[in-house]
């Protein structure tokens, strides 16, 4: 069984080999930076360095899939964020958010010729062509949610859901289209499956807020989604209030934070979700030995989840003997 | 576990008679030591070790098992903990029979202490933990800024709950106060009172329900007739923005909470602030407000400084216009009897809120327009402040005013 086939299995619902290991977000280490000579920031927006960088994760670390979309502000630069785009380790962020009002906004027409947009495109097909369909290709697309954050200002959102509540309606439904569009544009370059980053997180909103504001949003966008190919949810932090609400979103797999108990997160979404996770980057990945990671896989996979992967975008530093003891790990555990 | 198996377990065996024993030992499942009494004179044979992990009984958790292999007799036993052997306790023998009692002792004993030390933790981590935060927040006697400090402890906990501490906060404030049934004069039991205090545990999570907080919020009774909600709000540049959002949250709540009918409701909020320390302070502007809300309006819910905004200025003059301008307005208003002339006052205090018009000031206090222009100028030759001249004088009257209303409940003002 090919890497892809395996996970797409677990997807389908289908019988597989051995227990996936997948990067919903970033895997890109230093130490892969190295090897592949692709560094950050270069690689967050040229498509060769994406594609190598990616690439990593299968040949240096022999994970079961590649995800060239290390950051979350491709669309944001692309929709005229002020971006500063990092350092060898450090994630890029939003300098200046063009404080989007509603009826400012349209889709610009070149949006998937603009630079970081075309970049992730061709990193992708180059990565189909590389890897034709032995590995799993994952794309991703920031939802309208974290796309308002970038243009419209984390603070100014969060307030207008309770002083103007009707804006924020409106841009969700503006930016809605992008999310799609982006999706569509990446299922057809070649990827497998979508990470759709919306953070909804309970640091910033209630669990009521979502079903509100984004539950409606959500559920039209995998309406739209549905036939192109599945979609892995992430949001980062404890979601055990919100989880039956994001079950009810129509999400294929939710990618769960090491924070939550798994078999928790499976009862709760009652087969309507896979989970990917949730192995702990601070503590296991960043500054844990190979034990301790065997021992986290262990943990996630007697909770029950369906796709090993790193509970979210590791830290730069994660050293590549950690990523390489969770598939060591996955493959020990009993086949399926 | 460490402090259990190394300081505790230090002390327990100190109180034990050692004649009867060579050495007492605690290991873990898979035979690795965790503890021992620093006077033995060697290890257990780790050989005995494993065979004593070998032949425990999961079905029998507090079994005796012995060895005969070695010098001494080994005598073992597990320690229990929510039906799990967390690990064994090994004793070699001189006096068997001796060190049987001993080691049933130091097992219970041990028990004991394990399951209270995680009943402590786990209290914490649950309702209580929320209480305890607001408890300490609230927690100091006297307040001066830039003196209070947060204790270590407590900065550790938010840290470690997972609380940004950088967010700005203002607390929101809910009374509680209980609707009574008075016939002939006292007060019957009608049965309320077990709904109250099941409304009382529910009150908190109705108001964690609320759609507008997140897990960056506080809520706790601070006692028991006050919750308090320690509100966040990431910065938008415009704190009177979040004041406003502030107002929704509150009618928000108060219609959450009105579907309990058990109690009246008074809401208020403090100022907003960008350190945990400040906390205090906001609680203590929110119970003030309560209390002139409780003064000067006449229905209870939301009490806000916009709705007396004269009546929260009044409250925070400072003392020197208390005693330096407001006294003397008084003093020249006293009667022959030494009583103030508060029909007086009442009546300035009208003819300024009427924007000095005699026939809306007339009007209002159901008087002729004579007698109130006699009345005022009265007001005027006593006092010698012409409101119709200067806006000073005519806010000092009113300050002397809202002065003598608050003054009848002076003792309700929090420091």
């Amino acid at each position: 069984m090919t890497s892809r086939e395996r996970v797409l299995a677990v997807f389908n619902g289908k019988p597989y080999d051995k227990i996936p290991v997948i990067n919903p977000t970033s895997l890109a280490t230093v130490e892969s930076m190295r090897h592949t000579k692709a560094f950050f920031p270069h690689a967050h927006t040229d498509s060769h360095a994406m594609a190598a960088l990616a690439g990593a994760g299968r040949d240096l670390l022999g994970f079961d899939s590649v995800m060239p979309y290390f950051s979350i502000h491709l669309e944001a630069a692309a929709l005229g964020c002020e971006v500063d785009w990092g350092k060898l380790d450090r994630m890029p962020q939003i300098l200046k958010a063009p404080l989007l009002e509603p009826d400012d906004f349209v889709m610009p027409v070149n949006f998937f010729d603009r630079k970081p947009i075309k970049a992730l495109l061709q990193a992708i097909k180059a990565l189909r062509k590389k890897y034709g369909s032995e590995v799993a290709i994952i794309g991703k697309v920031v939802g309208p949610w974290t796309l308002a954050f970038h243009l419209h200002g984390t603070a100014n959102l969060i307030l207008e859901t309770n002083m103007e509540p009707y804006k924020v309606h409106q841009i969700l439904g503006m930016l809605m289209q992008t999310s799609i569009e982006f999706a569509h544009a990446q299922f057809e370059a070649g990827a497998d499956i979508i990470t759709w980053a919306d953070h909804a997180t309970a640091d910033l909103i209630s669990a009521k807020m979502y079903e509100e504001f984004l539950l409606p949003v959500h559920q039209q966008c995998n309406r739209a989604l549905q036939k192109a190919g599945p979609v892995i949810f992430h949001t980062c932090g404890l979601v055990t209030d919100r989880l039956e609400l994001f079950s009810q979103a129509g999400f294929e797999a939710f990618h769960l934070e090491s924070r939550n108990d798994v078999k928790a997160a499976i009862c709760i979404a009652d087969g309507r979700m896979l989970m990917t996770g949730n192995i702990n980057n601070p503590r296991i990945l960043l500054n844990g030995t190979a034990a301790d990671v065997y021992k986290a896989v262990n943990r996630a996979v007697e909770g029950g989840i369906q796709l090993l992967s790193p509970e979210c975008a590791l830290p730069c530093w994660v050293p590549n003997r950690n990523l390489l003891e969770i598939v060591h790990a996955a493959r020990t555990q009993q086949n399926k | 576990m460490e402090q259990i198996f190394g300081t505790y377990f230090q002390r327990l065996v100190g109180k034990v008679d050692r004649s009867s024993l060579r050495s007492i030992q605690i290991v873990s499942r898979d035979g690795k030591i965790l503890a021992k009494d620093t006077a033995n004179s060697g290890d257990i044979p780790s050989d005995i070790i494993y065979k004593v992990i070998q032949d425990l009984n999961c079905t029998d958790l507090h079994q005796l098992i012995y060895n005969h292999s070695g010098e001494y007799t080994v005598v073992a036993t597990p320690i229990v903990i929510d039906l799990q052997v967390i690990a064994m306790i090994l004793i070699e023998a001189i006096n068997l029979k001796h060190c049987e009692q001993i080691i049933t002792i130091i097992r219970t004993s041990l028990e004991s202490y394990i399951e209270y030390h995680n009943t402590q933790e786990e209290a914490f981590t649950e309702v209580s933990r929320e209480e305890a935060i607001v408890k300490e927040l609230l927690a100091v006697s006297s307040y001066d800024l830039g003196k209070q400090s947060l204790s270590y402890k407590l900065l550790k906990s938010l840290k470690a709950f997972g609380f940004d501490l950088f967010l700005l906060r203002s607390v929101i404030l809910v009374k509680l106060e209980k609707k009574t049934n008075s016939y002939f004069n006292i007060n019957l039991d009608l049965g309320y009172e077990s709904s109250v205090e099941a409304f009382k545990d529910r009150g908190v999570q109705i108001i964690k329900a609320n759609k507008y907080l997140n897990n960056q919020d506080i809520v706790a009774f601070a006692d028991s007739d006050h919750i308090v909600i320690v509100k966040s709000f990431l910065d938008v540049g415009n704190i009177g923005k979040l004041y406003y959002a502030l107002d929704n949250i509150c009618e928000s709540m108060i219609s959450d909470l009105e579907a309990a009918k058990i109690f009246t409701y008074h809401i208020a909020y403090g100022g907003i602030y960008s350190t945990f320390q400040d906390v205090r302070r906001s609680y203590v502007e929110a119970e003030n407000t309560i209390h002139l809300g409780s003064v000067f309006q006449e229905n209870p819910g939301i009490h806000s400084v916009d709705k007396g905004i004269f009546e929260h200025v009044g409250y925070y003059l400072p003392s020197i216009v208390q005693h330096k301008v407001i006294q003397s307005v008084l003093d020249k208003l006293k009667k022959a009897d030494g009583s103030i002339d508060l029909e007086l006052l009442s009546v300035a205090e009208a003819f300024v809120d009427q924007c000095m018009n005699l026939m809306h000031t007339a009007n209002q206090l159901h008087l002729h327009r004579n007698t109130v222009y006699l009345k005022i100028d009265k007001f005027k030759n006593k006092t010698g402040l012409n409101p119709e001249k200067s806006f000073q004088d005519a806010f000092i009257i009113k300050m002397t005013a809202v002065s003598v209303k608050i003054g009848a409940f002076s003792q309700g003002k929090v420091n």
